[in-house]
């Protein structure tokens, strides 16, 4: 009995502590190394199996991915035979964090949709794929501007391209036409110059007592957009641009002060809107209480497929002198190649260059409301400025001479400069102290995370072809 | 005392002294401690040596031990080996494509340069201390109206329809919630503000506002658990006890206080613990109810609702500082343990029967 009782207490520490450590050793060990990614010769070189299945992650939208699961898998599909995509929707918010674990379990899909907000990160963690130089020409197929800023170099490689826009896109003046048709007037009517515009606003809004009962001009929950466009408006396009340098961005100087003074304006002078009701204005404006709406055109496909009853277009902002600059423009980044499996990257650089392609992108920039970065699409009449209502003012917006192409920045940055908006129009607090601090806290991160992604006012001085049709 | 001063402490001798032979020949570099017929008053030793003496512990039979391994193995794995990990990384920066140790820098940053941080760890509090009475005052007066229903079907109504808002899941009735708080006069908040001639209140929108209606969720959505919990402690207490006090001329009151709080004390603590630690951990709120369009944007205004783990998340996940995010956790773990480990003492101290 002793023999035993001494056996088994033995056996089961040493069995316990050799598991224990065998687990921690296990878990401690560094992941596996993604597959190499091949060149484009040599993924045209490795043969591809009979029957090769894609898994393309899409995030939430619903338009576009009814679109691309209905019609533009089919094509391609019946284009490539021996290629089936099973396509797979993620929420935007989780798709980081999603790419990140299931490339560290060694199942990443072998496309993905992304947010320009994460292009950064996820190339930084090895998770995107080189695009190869046999796949697309990027300063030929996407001009001079985008083969700048979308070269990437990682971990002293040489540089090259992980993700690049499917388009650009910018703030529009939304209308209501029946809403214009019923106070007698046509969207030409619409003033072009703020002082008129708001004069003109003022007179077709309209208050119950405190309630709002129609919006002139709705901007409630772009006042974080309209602001920096605002200080294009009155600034230029250099001056205008909030960032001076890559680790400089300006949001306290008079330029900036002026902007957010002249959006609370809009509640507290002109009084168009409501911030005490805290309806939001895209919502305002689709139930059919908004006469204009401040918005990015990505709302496009929001009106065409939820608000289906209201009759809408689309113009130009109103600018100092009803001219533009209009504000800024900013990528939609973009489709992406993640596989770690070497025997599918022929046929999803194949997918890849699909997505990225007038076929999709046709019906893609439509639904999303974004001008084609593609240069091949940039004749397409219903892209032109001629293609109707919904729209023409896309088409003028985001010429290079109209707009400012600011890049973008990770979310951190965006939610630190974001922090005004509830300071300024919800707590009331002093603007220039609220931008000031923001400004601070901006430039501090900026210090140690100078941003390649960010176009700046300086990168405009050198290189002024890039504000000009040219560029 | 022994010789040496030190406080003696018997704990069977004999059986330890066989282990410490046993196990000293087995061991390169265990060290016998018991020298002494004796052992020195140390607690660890004690545990240790306790823990030795399998027999008080280990299952006699051979499926029991498997499955007391296996049960260990969980635990290390799913639960202490991730703590153990977020110790490790807190000294180090780790972000997208940086890996690199860097000593006690995320700790200084966070004590000395984080104000962030601070207002963080003050907005938990804050929450924690409006939602922990609500959900235990509320719990129990729903519990003690619920328990006087005789008919056990209106009862079991009752517990349903309370219970049904702590099981439905919070993503799920966000939206309602959103539209409840909306701040002008289409808010059902607000409409029921304004019978009482309030002006409309600004729920989400403002820093007044914004953590007090995140906790009145919060309490709407607990209560009915804590409820559940206190109506099954009130149920185990002896009707003979109120008879006799009923007999013995006491008021509703003052049986209340004295046969129904006391005996339902263990009870309560456990609901203040988990309560709390609930409160602390609450992240689901500040994720789907604040938003940019409801006015704050996530976490605001002005960090009103940046709870501490939506702040983690954050720093760790959105923002890819998972070393820093790392090193917010430790500290905030060695918080939360401190604050339940002295609220269990405190109430515990307080039981009476």
């Amino acid at each position: 009995m002793k023999s035993t009782e001494r056996l088994s207490r033995r056996k089961f520490l040493a069995l316990t502590g050799t598991v224990t450590a065998g687990v921690l050793l296990a878990a401690c060990a560094a992941p596996a190394p993604a597959a190499a990614p091949g060149s484009g010769g040599e993924a045209a070189a490795v043969a591809v199996p009979e029957a090769t299945t894609l898994v393309a992650w899409f995030t939430d939208r619903r338009t576009i991915n009814v679109m691309t699961e209905e019609e533009a898998i089919p094509d391609f599909e019946a284009s490539n035979s021996g290629i089936t995509v099973d396509m797979q929707f993620v929420p935007e918010s989780e798709l980081q964090q999603k790419l990140l674990t299931a490339k560290a379990a060694g199942n990443a899909p072998d496309l993905s949709s992304i947010d320009e907000t994460f292009l950064d990160t996820l190339t930084k963690q090895g998770v995107l794929l080189p695009i190869p130089e046999e796949v697309i020409d990027v300063k030929a197929e996407m001009g001079e501007l985008n083969a700048e800023l979308y070269k990437i170099s990682v971990n002293n490689a040489p540089p090259a391209y992980y993700g690049l826009p499917n388009g650009v896109f910018s703030a529009n003046l939304f209308y209501n036409a029946t809403l214009l048709d019923e106070l007698g007037y046509t969207p030409d009517d619409i003033p072009t110059r703020w002082d008129d515009f708001m004069v003109w606003a003022s007179d077709v809004t309209e208050w119950e007592g405190d309630t709002l009962k129609r919006s002139g001009f709705a901007i409630f929950g772009n006042e974080g957009s309209l602001a920096p466009d605002v200080r294009y408006h009155m600034g230029g396009p250099l001056e205008g641009n909030q960032f001076a340098t890559k680790d400089h961005v300006r949001l306290a100087d008079d330029l900036g002060v002026n902007s957010w003074k002249f959006a609370m304006d809009v509640y507290d002078v002109h009084k168009t809107d409501s911030k005490a009701e805290g309806l939001n204005s895209r919502e305002r404006f689709g139930f059919g209480n908004a006469v204009t709406l401040y918005q990015w055109t990505w709302f496009n496909g929001v009106m065409d497929t939820t608000y289906t009853d209201i009759d809408w277009g689309l113009k130009s902002p109103p600018t100092m002198d009803g001219n533009p600059i209009y504000g800024r423009r900013g990528p939609d980044v973009g489709f992406t190649v993640t596989s770690q499996n070497t025997d599918n990257l022929h046929a999803a650089w194949t997918f890849w260059r699909y997505l990225v392609s007038p076929a999709y992108l046709s019906k893609y920039c439509k639904l999303r409301g974004v001008q084609p970065s593609l240069k091949a699409m940039w004749d397409d009449p219903s892209f032109s400025a001629d293609a109707g209502p919904r729209w023409g003012a896309i088409a003028v917006n985001n010429r290079p001479e109209n707009t400012v192409d600011e890049g973008f920045s990770p979310r951190e940055l965006g939610d630190i400069v974001g922090r005004s908006l509830a300071s300024i129009r919800d707590e009331g607090d002093d603007i220039a102290s609220v931008l000031q601090a923001n400004e601070l806290a901006a430039n501090e991160f900026l210090a140690s995370n100078p941003q390649w992604s960010i176009i700046t006012a300086a990168d405009y001085e050198a290189n002024p072809q890039w504000l000009t049709s040219i560029g | 005392m022994d010789a040496d001063g030190r406080r003696k402490t018997l704990i069977d001798s004999d059986r330890i002294r066989k282990f410490c032979h046993l196990y000293s020949k087995d061991f390169s570099g265990f060290t016998c401690v018991l020298k002494y017929p004796y052992i020195s008053h140390n607690t660890l030793h004690e545990f240790w040596l306790k823990f030795m003496i399998t027999e008080n512990w280990l299952p006699k039979h051979t499926t029991g031990r498997v499955v007391l391994f296996l049960a260990f193995l969980f635990m290390f794995g799913m639960i202490w080996f991730p703590i153990l990990e977020m110790f490790y990384w807190s000294f180090f920066v780790k972000e997208p494509g940086v890996f690199e140790f860097a000593g006690l820098s995320n700790f200084q940053k966070l004590f000395t340069n984080d104000p962030i941080f601070w207002k963080s760890l003050q907005v938990t509090f804050s929450f924690a201390v409006m939602v922990v009475p609500g959900v235990v005052g509320l719990g129990l007066l729903l519990a003690l109206a619920v328990n006087t229903i005789k008919s056990t079907t209106i009862r079991g109504i009752f517990t349903v329809s309370f219970f049904t808002a702590y099981v439905v899941p919070l993503v799920a009735i966000a939206l309602v919630w959103r539209y409840i708080y909306l701040p002008g006069k289409q808010g059902l908040l607000n409409v029921i503000v304004d019978w009482f001639g309030v002006n409309p209140i600004r729920w989400l929108s403002t820093s007044e506002w914004a953590l007090r209606s995140l906790a009145i969720l919060r309490i709407w959505k607990e209560a009915g658990y804590a409820m559940v919990l206190f109506l099954a402690g009130l149920q185990a207490i002896p009707k003979e006890f109120y008879e006799a006090a009923e007999v013995d001329g006491a008021n509703g009151w003052r049986r209340f206080r004295h046969i129904t709080i006391p005996l339902l004390t263990p009870m309560i603590a456990f609901v203040v613990v988990i309560t709390t630690l609930g409160a602390f951990l609450a992240f689901t709120e500040v994720y789907v109810i604040t938003t940019q369009d409801s006015g704050g944007g996530r976490g605001g205004p002005n960090f009103a609702t940046n709870l501490m783990a939506f702040h983690i998340f954050n720093t760790a996940i959105a923002y890819g500082h998972e070393g820093y995010g790392s090193a917010m956790s430790a500290v905030f773990f060695v918080i939360m343990v401190a604050v339940g480990y002295g609220q269990y003492r405190f109430i515990r101290a307080s039981f009476e029967y």
